[in-house]
């Protein structure tokens, strides 16, 4: 059995990262198979410890290495599986998207954004008719009589 | 009235100029198949229709143009010695953007004398019913609008009124030139049709027609047309953009092509953009003022003389409920070097509002403060803007507003100063006096104002106040009725979009309204941010009575009731009265003097002839107020503590400081809330309740649908 390890500077939740793999290496499972978070035997060799990805071809999927450690001869790696890399094609479907750094529409409220610094903006409508100031000459009473 | 009508018959290629005085010229005018050369049935482009006059005392009558450049100004130039005008509806302007639906014409003559040809009033002296008209001495500005029935042009003209309205084909009146010309309305789809598509880049032209005095451009002598538009308040986001980019680009030879900006009182100077350099991805006006708009012109040097046409990108200019505020021209740049000055000027329109333009759309005698006597406020003449079944909101003059204030009252009112009232106060306490007569059980009520009352008292000399048959020998100025029911535009303001996203409404953003005399009203961002709200008070002032109406682009919102009168004591009791009235005042007892015209609040109005400062009202929630639409009202109005309150609207706008950084977006993503297809390159993104499906263990299920919940870079 194969496997090849590699880098990779993307996020981890990027869908479809670019792995940089080396060549193939042989390995033997440590204890029992597990394809989801497997523990593998390699040459000591075979793993840089700068290593962050792994492809096992024989499971088919890409992993995220969670481990390794050094015994003498020998490295054993631990990973978990890479779905947003293995599975690809299951995040290009329709899906209803809640929040999105692209299409999103500004006038839905967003609650992350609830701590708002308020301000107060004082504008006096200035562009129309007033009545006029009064001054002390003014005719401003109005006298009922009857 | 005098008017000229342009009138097109669909289908028929017919199009009749007339007038609607037997005697004038236009009568003779051509048919439509004599403006163009060729099939009409497309109207590809535009018509124009101008009308001259000028001082050879030779029968000019009307230009007509047709379609092309070249013979816009077919006989134009033979008029040998004058001034021409010439517009042209720009060959590439897409032909189904195009409506004249509710064109406006605006004519500058500054203060020349001119006069129409076909023998129509001035603009002068039909507003003014041939009396004095010294107010209209500096009109500069005609303006006309076909906003009624479209095809429609006031003739209109500013300057001397000439004194006559029979002018006959050969006696001109004028010194100089003057024309006016009209784009008519060419389309006859439904306006909703237009409207209702944002597609379209609605396109509306309006013509200045300036004086030499008033151009800078290319030949000081030439007069030149500029189709412009009127300042907009409101939206000002520009649809499909890039498709008016690339139709205005289908220009050739050495025409060019500019962008400039409107701007408005506050941001007056906003610089010429450039060469439709307008970043592909603004959406907005592209400068940070919000009451800024691009505009774009082309300039047409195929002529002898540089002519511009000029048009604006505006999406809710089909609107019914266009708000004319101003309009100001900023900067224009790149003009020849036969320009003899760097900067053209367009008039510069302080007197126009919303409520003056409305009232000259309909040929209304225009309001303004010191004419506000003697107006006819039966709104009966206006016409019906907004026709049944479309979704507008009414104009106030659909609402049923009955304009009949309390001004006639069984006495005699006087306006008097201060220093008559103490004059009268002291006759009542004189030994002239008749016996067994006490003055003050004839004085119905003093009220004090918080203005000169002049205007509306009537005669010039005074009138003896008299008490019975006594006279006080204290002169006072009869208060006539023409002082009811008057009008002051108290002003606009254009709520601009803060943030241009869900923070320009509630609960982040807050808009308040003080309106003078009146109090203050919550105004529901929802419904303003992005547009107009203006303030029309009407005011009674014999009762001091006064209601603001509140518009929303110029549509009827709410109104607020309040009184500007203050009671002044006449006696210990009334005094007493006063007092209490303003203890309650100040323990909050006094509710809202409220009153919801249109249903939007009900309550109760009701501040009287020397009403005090207020009553106790209530009012109870509307459907459309729980919905958060409906005005809310507070404060209350009247009161001589109104005389110490600013005596302009205030607005008060409250609104978070926070911006959305690219950042933010970047990590957070902003909401969305559709079903999408999901793709590469669409960056952070979080779904709800995905469906994952395919051959995978349920770990691995699982683990994708986590992902999706917290969020994955496509």
């Amino acid at each position: 059995m194969g496997v090849q390890f590699g880098t990779c500077n993307e996020p981890t939740n990027k869908i479809n990262r670019t792995y940089s793999l080396g060549g193939v290496n042989t390995f033997a499972p440590y204890g029992s198979v597990d394809v989801i978070n497997p523990v593998i035997i390699v040459s000591s060799g075979a793993v840089s410890s700068t290593d962050s990805v792994m492809y096992i071809s024989d499971y088919a999927r890409y992993y995220n290495i969670t481990g390794i450690q050094y015994d003498g001869k020998r490295a054993i790696v631990t990973g978990t599986v890479d779905v947003a890399k293995t599975y690809a094609d299951a995040f290009y479907t329709s899906q209803f998207v809640t929040r999105s750094q692209s299409g999103y529409n500004k006038n839905l409220p967003d609650t992350n954004l609830s701590e708002c610094k308020p301000r107060t903006i004082v504008n006096a409508i200035s562009n129309g008719s007033t009545f006029g100031n009064v001054t002390g000459s003014s005719r401003c009473y109005m006298i009922g009589v009857m | 009235m005098s008017r000229v009508s342009a009138t097109y018959t669909s289908g028929s290629g017919q199009f009749n100029v007339f007038a609607s005085q037997s005697n004038v010229e236009c009568t003779l005018s051509p048919t439509l198949s004599t403006l163009f050369s060729g099939g009409i049935s497309d109207f590809d482009n535009s018509i124009c229709l101008n009308f001259c006059t000028n001082n050879d005392r030779v029968n000019t009558s009307y230009r007509y143009s047709g379609y092309t450049e070249n013979n816009c100004n077919i006989s134009w130039d033979d008029v040998s010695g004058h001034d021409r005008f010439d517009f042209y509806w720009a060959d590439n302007v897409p032909q189904d953007t195009v409506s004249f639906i509710g064109t406006v014409l605006l004519a500058s003559t500054e203060n020349r004398t001119t006069n129409f040809p076909n023998g129509l009033f001035s603009l002068k002296s039909y507003l003014n019913g041939y009396g004095s008209h010294d107010a209209w001495d500096n009109l500069r500005f005609v303006l006309d609008v076909g906003g009624n029935g479209f095809n429609d042009i006031y003739a209109v003209f500013s300057g001397s009124d000439g004194g006559a309205s029979n002018y006959t084909a050969t006696d001109h009146y004028t010194t100089s030139d003057c024309a006016i010309k009209y784009c008519p309305n060419l389309m006859t789809r439904d306006i909703t049709t237009i409207y209702a598509n944002s597609n379209y880049i609605n396109i509306r032209p309006y013509i200045v027609f300036m004086t030499n005095d008033e151009i800078y451009l290319g030949s000081i002598t030439s007069l030149h047309p500029w189709a412009c538009f009127f300042y907009y308040n409101g939206s000002y986001q520009i649809e499909n953009f890039n498709d008016f980019k690339a139709n205005i680009n289908k220009s050739t030879g050495a025409d060019k092509t500019f962008t400039g900006a409107f701007g408005s009182d506050d941001a007056p100077y906003l610089d010429f953009i450039g060469k439709m350099d307008i970043p592909t991805e603004k959406t907005q006006a592209p400068l940070s003022s919000s009451t800024a708009y691009t505009i774009s012109y082309k300039r047409y040097s195929s002529s002898s003389a540089y002519r511009d046409a000029l048009w604006c990108l505006h999406k809710s200019l089909c609107d019914y409920n266009w708000n004319m505020i101003g309009l100001k021209w900023v900067r224009t740049e790149e003009f020849t070097s036969a320009e003899t000055h760097t900067k053209m000027k367009l008039p510069y329109m302080d007197d126009f509002c919303s409520i003056d333009c409305e009232s000259w759309v309909t040929g209304l005698t225009q309001i303004k403060q010191s004419d506000s006597k003697n107006v006819d406020m039966s709104f009966s003449h206006l016409p019906n803007i907004n026709p049944a079944g479309k979704d507008q909101q009414d104009k106030y003059d659909q609402i049923g507003i009955t304009l009949n204030g309390a001004g006639n009252s069984f006495c005699h009112w006087y306006g008097v100063t201060s220093s008559e009232m103490y004059s009268l106060l002291s006759a009542f306490y004189s030994a002239s006096v008749p016996t067994g007569l006490n003055p003050l059980d004839h004085i119905i009520g003093v009220i004090q104002a918080p203005f000169d009352i002049s205007a509306y008292c009537s005669g010039t000399g005074g009138t003896a106040i008299k008490i019975g048959t006594w006279d006080t020998g204290v002169t006072g100025f009869m208060l006539g009725n023409q002082g009811s029911n008057s009008f002051v535009n108290m002003g606009s303001y254009a709520i601009p979009r803060y943030h241009s996203n869900f923070m320009d409404y509630a609960p982040y953003t807050t808009i308040s309204l003080y309106v003078p005399y009146c109090g203050t009203i919550d105004l529901p961002p929802s419904l303003f941010v992005g547009h107009t709200v203006s303030v029309q008070l009407m005011y009674d002032i014999f009762a001091g009575d006064c209601t603001a109406m509140i518009m929303r682009d110029g549509s009827y919102y709410t109104s607020i009731a309040g009184n500007f009168t203050s009671t002044v004591a006449i006696s210990a009791e009334n005094m007493g009265a006063i007092k209490q009235a303003i203890v309650n005042g100040c323990m909050g007892v006094i509710g809202g003097a409220v009153t919801g015209i249109g249903g939007f609040a009900s309550g109760n109005v009701a501040v009287g002839i020397g009403g005090t400062a207020g009553m106790i009202g209530s009012f109870a929630k509307s459907t459309e107020e729980i919905n958060g639409i409906a005005p809310t009202m507070r404060g209350v109005a009247g009161g001589r503590s109104m005389f110490y309150k600013p005596n302009k609207p205030i607005i008060y706008i409250n609104t978070p400081v926070n911006k959305i950084t690219d950042g933010y977006i970047n990590t957070h993503g902003l909401p969305v809330m559709e079903t999408k297809t999901l793709s590469a390159g669409n960056g952070f993104t979080v779904v709800d309740n995905p469906v994952v499906t395919g051959n995978m263990t349920q770990a691995e299920r699982t683990a994708i649908v986590n992902m999706f919940k917290t969020g994955i870079i496509l």
